[in-house]
């Protein structure tokens, strides 16, 4: 009888070998749901959301998340593998994997009857090994492009199919490089993701400037210019009561209309600003003016505009405005007092594109462009949201790389290696530690097992293979999932994120640890709180 | 001129129901306000709703229904979707089709019976197509399990703390103003005594940063709950006080709207013609709201005359920052309303809706509005001239429409009963069908302040111990006894000086 029992008699329990079991059958649960998924040959998961909504993915954030999971270990690591997604933006499945394995192979000594507390002092002696054989794998980032490309084309096959990975990899690098300023911190969020459900998903392209979800609200207005001068704005330009308590004193219609009229100029006179402004510096050439405002804009002082020869949107987006100087430079105004043509952008082509009921406004060939949109197309709902998914990703990867200033290799290559340290570690190990640094390496296969398993090959002829060329010496020797061959990963252009590894080694070995370390699972929590 | 167009949010299972019944009403005006052999064309739809690009006839509600994300609940269990066996459409494509629309559009959706909570989905019962960009859910709740709560205030607030979410919203709001030519106003339903609280007092920030110039009515609604444990009462009230901080802060006007006299016992609330009303069924208390509300709602809307602006409708009841006002209304209204006599018992049917209340009693303004009279013109003179005798002190505004309320599917049962009732007494409904005469109105009152200071004493006596949820999803009592001292302040405002 547990001492808990005695405090609460409701409290659920389970002790000793039971709590390890417990815990080491969820990891493996997990393991095997999410290790078919691994990979850029790994299958898909088709998820059915309790409203019929359907989602088809292989993305291991997504899975995890849409997945309701009841077991707490199996959410535990769960948790831990979305914490991975939030750090580095990949190697989610890889963590499930990891983890399950390590507990996995730990089991077997646990039933030999070793304590955990000697396995986890194997792993943390093996994490700090594989660390240091890590470390003496990364290559630095030098031909910048080429090898960013390689980054995210290694990420993004994992996740879409590769055609589509192909395109899109270059739109992530594009995009990054673009925005990318020296010395400071890479805002992903000055990179717009806009949808667009029309054509196919391999339609999707790099605007280099801004793409926005409405258009002008005025027939006359042109659909499209070229060279065209961008006043950003947050002015309202619609009639609106003043603020204080007023009303109009009149004695005929007439004072009544010069009453309207009064209240109207003051719009008008803002309006007639822009109208100045644009005589100044478009008359006599062939320029153009567009205006995009936060505020609104009524359609008295749209028709103004429309007269004028000037686009104008309203209601832009409030992180649009930001976005927009960026893109086009220019100042975005708070009032019209002081306005003048060093406020204004510039715009190769403004023209809108009209899909049903729905409007879009691209504002294209900027002259440095330091936001950019990528516009997902796909001819329905799930294909935009994987394509969305797969794009943060990339664009997650290219950061990464470029923050690190270092990739590993991939394709497995650094798992065969580490294991192939760790095994000679183990000889300098004292004492029955060194068991656990075995189980550390034997646990490490489980990536290039499953690569090559879910590419449908033999896991254990292609670890075998590897190793065999790797213990000849030279360089890393990865999978290749082509062939089934080993391969140098470098020649083919796949890497890994730094990061994302490193995070993998820490994270698992501290959540196996605590794992295992469980004696006793209690669900005690008063009823009343559920 | 073109409409000033409303955008509507709804927040919540209470209000989406309750909306739902509103909208309903509202399209079934305007249907016969096409065939204008029935009614004088009053009514404006484009204020509330919009219009197809190409054709004019479609419409769809310029609406934000906001819902928690829960897996959709079939009614299958319901009999009424028992359907027989003949009666099942064979779905043969474009051969049929328009009978088979027919035979939607005539079977009806909710059967009489149909009178509990036990149906599954608002959208069950709208009758209006929704534009999808009006359709929300919060994605970021902990607690989306099966008999997990929503209850917290703070629960709310936290769950729009994530930007996603909050920008997805923005985006949807930003979208129906944006296609708005001369946009002046929200208006927003929540429930205000669980966690929808918290989202709307999220909402409303935003909008007041956003939106600053524009007008926001909004209407916290309490659903009237049969039992109620004593934490659970605590959370309600506690949740109710921060969110009366809130409108008082953020909103340009509010009303809170309930059939369930939370905190106070002596208020009953009785309509004395819907003698089987069941205020805890949030069916029918959704459609009696609703019909107030739609009442109320009716000068904005109208082509004529007497158009109100909400920003001018605001101005006129809240003279120094009283915000809240209290609503008031008569379903049915008799039709007999025709001479002083039998307007003063008009006047004693009319019921408060709002807690703690009373309708014609020390108010500074009210802002009346009577529909379904036959003769609005000589109404108009006569109630005017009868509420400046009975009111010197109260700025009344009256408005008289001759459209009535319209009765549509799947309106509770009850009322078909008291529109029985109205046919035998002088009045023949067959003539436009199933409409009858209500009474709505806004007042602006002290009894205001007597509610809110009722509120305070009941705050007060709230134990500690009950408001544990709340401590340990990071409010501080600190915090509410704050927000207690506010409502106090808050009810001062509405002293006579």
């Amino acid at each position: 009888m547990a001492s808990i029992s005695l405090l609460n008699p409701k409290a659920e329990i389970a002790r000793a070998a039971q709590a390890l079991a417990v815990n080491i059958s969820a990891a493996k649960g997990i393991q095997d749901v999410m290790k078919s998924n691994l990979g850029p040959k790994g299958t898909m998961k088709m998820l059915v959301s309790g409203a019929g909504e359907i989602k088809i993915t292989k993305d291991g954030n997504v899975l995890l998340h849409e997945m309701q999971i009841q077991h707490p270990t199996a959410s535990l690591i769960a948790r831990a593998s979305t914490a991975q997604d939030e750090v580095t933006g990949d190697g989610t499945t890889s963590t499930v994997l990891v983890i399950g394995e390590l507990l996995k192979q730990a089991d077997l000594y646990v039933s030999e009857g070793l304590h955990p507390r000697i396995l986890t002092e194997g792993f943390e002696l093996a994490k700090v090994k594989a660390l240091e054989v890590l470390e003496s794998a990364k290559i630095p980032v030098e031909s910048k492009r080429d090898i960013l490309l390689q980054v995210a084309r290694t990420s993004l096959r994992t996740k879409v199919h590769h055609v589509l990975a192909d395109l899109l990899t270059e739109a992530c690098v594009d995009a990054t490089l673009a925005i990318q300023e020296e010395d400071k911190p890479i805002d992903l969020h000055m990179i717009e993701i806009m949808e667009m459900q029309h054509k196919t998903e391999l339609d999707t392209q790099l605007i280099r400037g801004i793409v926005m979800d409405h258009g002008s609200r005025h027939p006359d207005m042109p659909k499209r210019v070229e060279n065209a001068y961008i006043l950003t704005c947050n002015v309202s330009m619609e009639y609106e009561k003043s603020e204080v308590n007023s009303g109009f004193f009149y004695k005929t219609a007439d004072e009544r209309e010069k009453l309207v009229k009064a209240e109207r100029q003051f719009i008008e006179s803002r309006v007639q600003k822009v109208i100045d402004l644009k005589k100044k510096v478009c008359d006599g050439t062939d320029k153009n003016f567009v205006i995009i405002n936060q505020k609104g804009i009524d359609p008295l002082s749209l028709d103004m505009l429309a007269k004028e020869g000037i686009i104008a949107l309203r209601r832009a987006k409030r992180r649009n405005m930001e976005r927009l100087t960026l893109a086009c430079g220019g100042i975005a105004m708070n009032s019209f007092d002081d306005i003048s043509e060093s406020c204004l952008g510039y715009a190769g082509s403004v023209y809108e594109h009209v899909l049903g009921e729905e409007k879009y406004t691209f504002v294209e060939d900027c002259r440095n462009p330091r936001s950019v949109t990528i516009l997902i197309k796909g001819p329905n709902k799930y294909t935009l949201t994987q394509t969305k998914d797969a794009i943060r990703d990339g664009l997650r990867a290219v950061v990464n790389a470029l923050e690190d200033g270092f990739v590993v290799p991939g394709a497995g290559a650094v798992e065969v290696a580490t294991h192939k340290a760790l095994i000679a570690y183990k000889e300098q190990v004292k004492g029955r530690a060194r068991l656990g640094v075995q189980a550390y390496a034997d646990a490490m296969l489980i990536i290039p097992k499953v690569l090559a398993q879910n590419a449908g090959f033999d896991p254990q002829d292609s670890i075998v293979k590897m190793q065999q060329e790797f213990a000849e010496g030279g360089p890393l020797i990865g999978f290749d999932l082509q062939s089934g061959e080993p391969m140098i990963p470098a020649d083919l252009g796949i890497y890994d994120n730094y990061r994302v590894k490193k995070q993998i080694l820490h994270s698992c070995t501290v959540i196996a640890s605590n794992l295992l370390l469980v004696d006793e699972i209690m669900r005690a929590g008063l009823s009343s709180l559920k | 001129m073109a409409a000033n167009e409303v955008l509507t949010i709804q927040l919540g299972e209470f209000s989406n129901v309750l909306g739902a019944f509103w909208w309903n009403m509202q399209d079934v005006a305007a249907l016969s306000a096409n065939e204008s052999d029935l009614v004088e064309n009053e009514k404006d739809q484009c204020v509330f709703f919009r219009q197809g690009k190409i054709d004019k006839k479609v419409v769809n509600p310029r609406l934000i229904a906001i819902d928690l994300k829960r897996p959709m609940d079939f009614p299958i269990q319901n009999q009424e979707f028992h359907l027989p066996l003949q009666e099942k459409v064979h779905w043969i494509p474009g051969e049929n089709a328009p009978s088979l629309c027919e035979e939607i559009s005539s079977r009806p959706l909710v059967s009489p019976e149909f009178q509990t909570n036990d149906f599954h989905e608002w959208k069950a019962l709208l009758n209006n197509k929704l534009h999808p960009k009006s359709l929300s859910t919060l994605n970021n709740i902990q607690c989306v399990n099966a008999g997990e709560t929503f209850n917290l205030f703070s629960q709310g607030m936290a769950c729009l703390e994530k930007e996603d979410d909050l920008e997805y919203i923005e985006n949807q709001i930003r979208f129906f103003v944006e296609e708005s030519d001369y946009f002046q106003g929200f208006n927003m339903l929540f429930d205000a005594d669980n966690g929808f609280g918290g989202v709307a007092s999220k909402l409303l920030q935003l909008i007041k940063q956003e939106y600053s110039t524009k007008t926001t009515f909004t209407v916290p609604l309490l659903p009237a709950h049969s039992t109620c444990e004593s934490t659970r009462r605590a959370e309600r009230l506690t949740n109710l006080g921060l969110v009366v901080e809130t409108l008082f802060e953020d909103s340009s006007m509010f009303s809170p709207v309930s059939l369930d006299p939370l905190w106070c016992s002596n208020n009953s609330r009785k309509f004395p013609e819907l003698q089987n009303l069941k205020p805890t069924s949030i069916y029918e208390a959704g459609a009696v709201i609703a019909t107030a509300l739609d009442t109320i709602f009716f000068p904005l809307q109208a082509k004529k005359g007497s158009l109100i602006s909400l920003a001018d409708l605001v101005k006129k009841l809240t003279s120094h920052g009283r915000k809240a006002v209290g609503m008031s209304c008569a379903i049915p209204l008799w039709n007999g309303v025709s001479n002083l006599e039998s307007l003063n018992s008009a006047f004693l049917e009319a019921t408060s809706v709002t807690p703690c209340v009373e309708n014609f009693r020390g108010c500074w303004t009210q802002q009346l509005v009577w529909r379904g009279l036959q003769n609005a013109s000589d109404f108009q003179s006569l109630v005017d001239y009868w509420s400046r005798i009975q009111w010197k002190h109260t700025a009344t505004s009256n408005c008289v429409f001759s459209t009535p309320s319209s009765l549509v599917k799947p309106y509770p049962k009850f009322f078909r009963d008291s529109a029985q009732l109205v046919a035998d007494s002088s009045w023949n409904p067959s003539k436009i069908g199933s409409h009858f005469c209500t009474f709505g109105g806004l007042h602006s009152s002290v009894s205001l302040g007597h509610s809110l200071k009722n509120l305070h004493t009941e705050l007060s006596k709230i134990e500690g111990r009950s408001l544990q949820n709340f401590f340990s999803s990071g409010m501080e009592q600190d915090d509410l006894l704050e927000n207690r001292d506010r409502i106090i302040s808050y009810a001062e405002l509405y002293e006579e000086s």
